[in-house]
């Protein structure tokens, strides 16, 4: 996490204010976009090159990229498996 | 006294700019995010918003807004990267808007939050002002087009800076620009 220089007290206390499960919505959507993106660039592939190789539009993969997409199972699984990386990682309870 | 009408004309003239100052908004290792304030008002154009809808009564409106701030956030986390943001204005400026996850709602009855910014680089990102969206376009209101427009202005006159090689990250807090 970025190391914090300053923060207006006013947007620090509505920060304060955002509800957990919104928290996390946008966290982990900005998260998984910057992921693909970092992915995309560590092997020099354009957006245009995975649009191709999940056989969808640009235009969607572009949407995918902007923080704002709610992403399916389906969708994420297709990526993973067109970059051939994980994007997401699920937990696993101790035994 | 002739000299005189046209001294007032030009005081005058030089009275209908409006004078932008940036102000620090959340500064980070990775980003730098700056707000504005016109004309030495008490309130940046960030907190004009924030105080618009904080106490908002629409659950969408309300859900916006903490969208719109976490994203902030998330922006000073990640880079202002420019896979985020769509442009908003004209191809040549770099005015956007802070990326917003809209939950689906009857758009009859509700509007959403738009908050618009201009993107100069994965470092510096300066949020100017924003409103309520109920058009399919922000040339359809007469608010959020004002508050493009002004950040259109801005943008022309931080490009000029730039031009002349000033480094915006470094300079920005230190400068000041007027705008029509």
């Amino acid at each position: 996490m970025a190391r914090i220089r300053y923060i207006d007290p006013e947007l620090k206390k509505a920060l304060g204010k955002v509800p957990p499960s919104i928290r996390r919505e946008v966290g982990l959507s900005f998260d998984i976009a910057g992921r693909i993106s970092e992915i995309l660039k560590l092997k020099h592939l354009s957006q245009a090159d995975l649009a191709r190789a999940v056989g969808k539009k640009p235009a969607l993969v572009s949407r995918w990229l902007s923080g704002t997409h709610n992403f399916t199972i389906q969708t994420l699984s297709q990526i993973e498996a067109a970059l051939g990386v994980s994007i997401i990682h699920v937990t696993k309870a101790r035994k | 006294m002739f000299n005189k009408i046209i001294l007032i004309i030009f005081a005058m003239k030089d009275q209908s700019k409006t004078k932008v100052e940036f102000i620090p908004l959340l500064l980070t290792e990775k980003t730098d995010i700056y707000t504005i304030r016109l004309n030495e008002e008490k309130d940046t154009e960030f907190n004009k918003f924030l105080i618009m809808f904080k106490d908002s009564e629409d659950e969408y409106l309300k859900g916006d807004l903490d969208r719109i701030i976490r994203a902030i956030e998330k922006i000073s986390e990640n880079g202002a990267l420019e896979s985020y943001f769509r442009n908003e204005g004209l191809f040549k400026d770099r005015v956007c808007a802070i990326p917003l996850l809209i939950e689906p709602r009857d758009k009859t009855k509700h509007g959403t939050l738009r908050l618009y910014c201009i993107r100069v680089s994965d470092s510096l990102l300066i949020v100017g002002g924003g409103g309520l969206k109920v058009t399919d376009n922000y040339e359809a209101d007469e608010n959020l087009e004002s508050k493009v427009k002004t950040l259109q202005a801005i943008d022309n006159e931080l490009m000029k800076l730039e031009r002349q090689k000033t480094e915006l990250i470094d300079e920005i807090v230190n400068i000041s620009v007027q705008i029509d």
